[in-house]
C-alpha cells in the first residue's frame, strides 16, 4: 500500500517511472494533480458534473499514454495538455457552450484591471459585469487567460500545454486582453 | 483518496489496463519522421531537376525563350516542390516538439534546406542522372517536346538537332528537329562539357542564323553533360538514338 509519505518522497518524473512498474504509484500522481486539474477544467467552462467525467478520462488517458510522455517536458504541462484536449473535446461532443463559474471571481477581476491599465473601476459594477464579459470572451482567449492568471503558467508552459509557439501564445494573450478592455468599455465599467 | 482517483485506479486494476507499449509510440514517431524526410527529399530532388533544366536553358543568352521558362515541365516540377515542401512543413510542425516553432519559420528553414540540397544534387550530377533515368518513363513524355519547344527557335538563334557531317575548320552540317539542313560555322563556338564534333551527335546550338547558314557561339549536348557526342566517334550517340 502506497502512503502519502511514499508519494512525497518522489518527484513527478520518478513517479512516472515507478508507475510503469507498479500501478499503485499512479494514485500519487492522480492525488497530486486532481484538484488543480478540476479547477482548471471548471475554469475552462465545464460544469461540475461533467468535470468529474472529464477528469476520469484525463487520468485514464494519461495512464495509457505514459510511455509517450516526453521527459524533457514538465509532467504538469503534459497532464494539463491532456486535460485541455479532453475538455475541448467534451465541449464539442456535447455541443454546449462553456459556462462561466464565478466561484473565484477575484483573479478574473484582476485580469480585467490588468487589461485596462490606468483605469479606475467601479468595484461593484466590475463584480457584477465580470461574468458578462467572460461569457462573451472567445474560448481561445479564455484558455490563455485561465493559464496565465489562474494557473500561473509562464509562456513556455502555456506553449507546451496548448501546443502553440510561444510567440503565438504572447499574441493570443495580448489580443485577449485587448478584447477584454473593449468589452469593459462596452459594459461601461470605467 | 478522492473518489475520482479510486474510480480510475479501480478501473485500471479490474480491466487490467496497462500503459501502451513504448514501441507503438516509437513506430508512430518513426513513421512521422520518415514521412517528413521523404517529403523533403521529394522537394529537394524536384528542385535539383528544376535547377538542372534551368541551368541548361538558353535564358542567360539575351533572354532567349524566356516565355518558356515556366513551361509545363518546370511547372509540374514546381508543383512537386511545393507539395513536398508544404507537407514536410506541416509534418514537422506536428512532430513531438515541432509546435514550438512557428510554421512560417519551419517553412522558411525547410525551403532553404531544399534549395541547398537541390543545388547540391545538381552540382554532384545526381539531377542529370535522374533526368536520364526518367527519360523513358511515360511521366517524362513532355520533357523532349518541352526541350524542342525551347531550343528549336532559329529566329531567336537557337537550334536543336543532329550533326550530319563534320568538315574542317570547325564547320559541320546539321539537321534540326524540323528536318531543315544547316551549314554551321562552329569555329568560334564554345563546346560545352567536353563535347567534340561527332556525326550523329544530338546537340543544341546558340548563335546567329544567316539564311541556310548558322554561326554557332555555343554548342551543348542535347541532354546535358555526358550524353551523346561527348566522345570522338559518337559511340554513345548510337545508344541514345
Amino acid at each position: 500500500m502506497i502512503t502519502e509519505i511514499d508519494c512525497q518522497k518522489h518527484n513527478d518524473l520518478e513517479l512516472v517511472e515507478l508507475v510503469l512498474s507498479d500501478t499503485d504509484y499512479y494514485a500519487c500522481l492522480v492525488n497530486r494533480y486532481i484538484e488543480a486539474l478540476r479547477r482548471y477544467v471548471l475554469r475552462l467552462g465545464s460544469n461540475p458534473t461533467d468535470a468529474d467525467d472529464i477528469l476520469q478520462e484525463v487520468f485514464l488517458s494519461a495512464y495509457l499514454h505514459l510511455n509517450d510522455f516526453d521527459k524533457k517536458l514538465k509532467f504538469s504541462s503534459w497532464i494539463y495538455r491532456i486535460a485541455h484536449n479532453q475538455t475541448v473535446s467534451a465541449f464539442r461532443k456535447s455541443n454546449v457552450r462553456p459556462t462561466v463559474e464565478l466561484s473565484d471571481l477575484e483573479p478574473w477581476q484582476e485580469m480585467v484591471r490588468d487589461s485596462c491599465p490606468g483605469t479606475k473601476f467601479d468595484q461593484e459594477l466590475l463584480a457584477s459585469k465580470t461574468k458578462a464579459i467572460l461569457e462573451q470572451l472567445e474560448p481561445k482567449y479564455r484558455e490563455v487567460l485561465v493559464l496565465k492568471y489562474f494557473e500561473d503558467k509562464d509562456y513556455s508552459e502555456m506553449s507546451d500545454i496548448l501546443k502553440k509557439p510561444m510567440g503565438t501564445i504572447a499574441t493570443l494573450v495580448s489580443r485577449a486582453k485587448r478584447q477584454v478592455a473593449k468589452m469593459a468599455e462596452g459594459e461601461n465599467l470605467k | 483518496m478522492t473518489s475520482i482517483s479510486d474510480k480510475v485506479l479501480d478501473k485500471i486494476k479490474k480491466e487490467h489496463i496497462r500503459p501502451r507499449p513504448r514501441w507503438q509510440f516509437w513506430l508512430r514517431d518513426g513513421g512521422q519522421w520518415a514521412g517528413f524526410v521523404m517529403l523533403l527529399l521529394l522537394a529537394a530532388f524536384a528542385l535539383g531537376l528544376l535547377w538542372y533544366f534551368w541551368s541548361d536553358g538558353p535564358w542567360l543568352h539575351g533572354g532567349r525563350s524566356m516565355g518558356l521558362f515556366f513551361g509545363p515541365m518546370p511547372l509540374a516540377l514546381l508543383g512537386l516542390v511545393a507539395l513536398g515542401w508544404v507537407l514536410a512543413s506541416i509534418d514537422f510542425s506536428s512532430t513531438g516538439r515541432g509546435y514550438r516553432y512557428p510554421l512560417i519559420k519551419i517553412g522558411a528553414a525547410l525551403l532553404l534546406l531544399a534549395v541547398v540540397s537541390g543545388w547540391a544534387l545538381n552540382f554532384l550530377g545526381v539531377s542529370q542522372r535522374m533526368d536520364r533515368a526518367f527519360s523513358n518513363s511515360p511521366l517524362y513524355q513532355d520533357r523532349e517536346s518541352y526541350m524542342k519547344n525551347v531550343w528549336q527557335r532559329p529566329s531567336e538563334g537557337l537550334l536543336a538537332g543532329e550533326i550530319s557531317s563534320v568538315g574542317t575548320d570547325g564547320r559541320f552540317t546539321f539537321r534540326d528537329f524540323d528536318g531543315r539542313d544547316w551549314l554551321v560555322d562552329g569555329s568560334g563556338a564554345v563546346w560545352r562539357h567536353g563535347l567534340v564534333p561527332a556525326i550523329g551527335a544530338r546537340v543544341k546550338l546558340i548563335g546567329t542564323p544567316r539564311g541556310g547558314n548558322f554561326t554557332a557561339e555555343e554548342v551543348r549536348p542535347w541532354m546535358g553533360p555526358g550524353s551523346c557526342g561527348m566522345t570522338q566517334g559518337g559511340g554513345s550517340c548510337r545508344m541514345m538514338r
